[in-house]
């Protein structure tokens, strides 16, 4: 049982940093043509997800293309609102106080290499990124080198995105993920593209974030990455979350 | 199509614009913009084509920096997605009004052109013109952001502001079911507060000052609306993307 109580502005402490009580989600589709008119059928996308990550926990949810991590991840994001339950933030609400959820996470969408200028550099790129979360100019220009060097990009931070292989973008989205220095870090099939050599290399960061007390919810489809990463597995089929029997294994 | 590229086009597109309405305008001899406006034809015209470059991009404003291909990750940051638009548009509306002065000058060393200058009542409308076209633009993106597109809206602006928005043709020599439609265009304030600025003989400009402001007031408070209605809409639908 966890206790919950109130401080001065409202915020619940605490309690986990993720949240997900009885969330669901179903969205429209346009299933059929017809000459004249369209007809509208729903598809249930999450149902009754319920989720709690403790803090400096990384937790992993794995599951078959189309089986609704990314919904998942998106509704936390605060990007799709859920048509039923609460989904909380440390301690924010993340339909009601989004932008104060927002200040607290960092995110690499599953389309994460998306939004970056391809004309400009991967530097300067996370430079625009960096003044959208009111860092300094130059303590943004201390993490962007940081994280370049240890994402390894560093020698290729000042060419432009639209050289960057697809597993080089992927990286870069991270490292803006990582940018705020984010309590929480919400990465959506993070080393989607990426080679082996490098996954490892993400693999290490990101278990040195955690070390540092952050919490990360990672949703894969990679039970390699779910084995090197996670403390907790769980498994989404058909919008369902279940523990995952990889849990046994992990506590061994 | 390269930046460059594009940048020199629309370079050359204005250019060539100004170059056939100009001798457009001196092969006219009678005019009803003299009797109106204090000016002559070609002084009506170049005026419209140099000062449009402000209000006739306004719907379309927006969508470079509110595009599919960013607007995600906007949006998971904790940044103001409303501040975040005019703010990243802040060089748009410069280039566009230094553009604007631009070709008005070049009008005028290329036609020997005349006009009258009401430097405040100018900058008035052209600020009340940013503003309608800031309006504009956040309706352009939240009508884009529920119907993934803008055709519709952008035929109803664009194609009828050259014809009754009083940028080319004047008002006075349309038919007048037409003139009252033009009473219903943003356009028509700011390009008949550019000729009273311009034109020889003012008339009073405090009612259509007075018309302008509120209809740019109004034009904001429905774009902002308009735009919190789109991202409503997209979070409920997870549709944020018009490909």
């Amino acid at each position: 049982m966890i206790s919950v109580r109130h401080d001065f502005s409202g915020r619940t402490v605490n309690e986990p940093k993720i949240i997900l009580n009885h969330i669901s989600k179903a969205f429209a589709r346009k299933a059929e043509t017809g000459l004249l008119r369209a007809r509208r059928a729903c598809r249930a996308v999450l149902k009754d997800v319920t989720l709690e990550v403790e803090s400096g926990e990384c937790v992993c949810v794995i599951g078959k293309n189309g089986s609704g991590k990314t919904t998942l991840m998106r509704i936390l994001s605060t990007l799709v609102q859920p048509d039923n339950g609460q989904a909380r933030i440390c301690g924010f609400d993340v339909v009601k106080q989004g932008r104060e959820v927002r200040r607290r996470i960092g995110v690499m969408l599953n389309a994460g290499d998306t939004g970056f200028q391809p004309r400009t550099s991967g530097l300067t790129n996370l430079e625009w990124y960096a003044a959208l979360y009111s860092i300094p100019q130059k303590e943004a220009h201390r993490r962007i080198q940081r994280w370049l060097q240890d994402l390894q990009l560093a020698d290729r931070g000042s060419d432009q995105i639209q050289s960057y292989s697809s597993g080089m973008r992927r990286r870069l989205a991270l490292a803006r993920a990582l940018l705020s220095d984010p309590e929480i870090l919400l990465l959506d099939e993070p080393t989607l593209g990426v080679d082996p050599w490098t996954m490892e290399q993400i693999h290490k960061q990101l278990r040195s974030y955690v070390m540092l007390g952050k919490t990360i919810l990672c949703t894969t489809n990679s039970l390699t990455e779910t084995r090197a990463l996670a403390r907790r597995v769980f498994r989404l089929e058909n919008g369902v979350l279940s523990e995952s029997a990889i849990n046994e294994e992990l506590s061994c | 199509m390269s930046y460059r590229m594009t940048a020199t086009l629309t370079v050359v597109n204005a250019v060539a614009g100004l170059l056939s309405y100009g001798f457009l305008g001196n092969a006219a001899v009678v005019s009803t913009t003299t009797q109106t406006y204090g000016m002559s034809l070609a002084a009506f015209l170049v005026s419209g084509v140099a000062f449009g470059l402000i209000v006739n991009n306004g719907l379309a404003m927006f969508y470079q920096h509110g595009n599919q291909s960013q607007i995600e990750e906007v949006l998971v940051t904790p940044v103001n997605f409303r501040e975040f638009l005019v703010l990243s548009s802040f060089f748009e509306i410069f280039t566009a009004l230094a553009g604007s002065i631009l070709l008005f000058g070049l009008s005028i060393v290329l036609f020997g052109l005349t006009y009258s200058y009401h430097i405040p009542l100018l900058v008035l409308v052209i600020s009340l013109g940013i503003l309608s076209s800031i309006g504009l633009g956040f309706i352009g993106l939240g009508f884009r952001l529920v119907y993934k597109q803008t055709y519709v809206i952008s035929w109803v602006f664009y194609s009828l502001s050259g014809m009754i928005g009083n940028m080319l043709v004047p008002v006075q020599i349309l038919p007048g079911l037409l003139q009252v439609a033009s009473f219903a265009m943003p356009q028509y304030y700011f390009f008949t507060g550019i000729r009273l600025a311009l034109g020889a003989s003012v008339g009073s400009p405090v009612e259509l000052l007075a018309i302008f402001a509120i209809y740019a007031m109004i034009l904001l408070i429905i774009g902002l609306v308009a735009l919190e209605y789109g991202l409503r809409s997209v979070r409920r639908s997870g549709t944020y993307k018009w490909t």
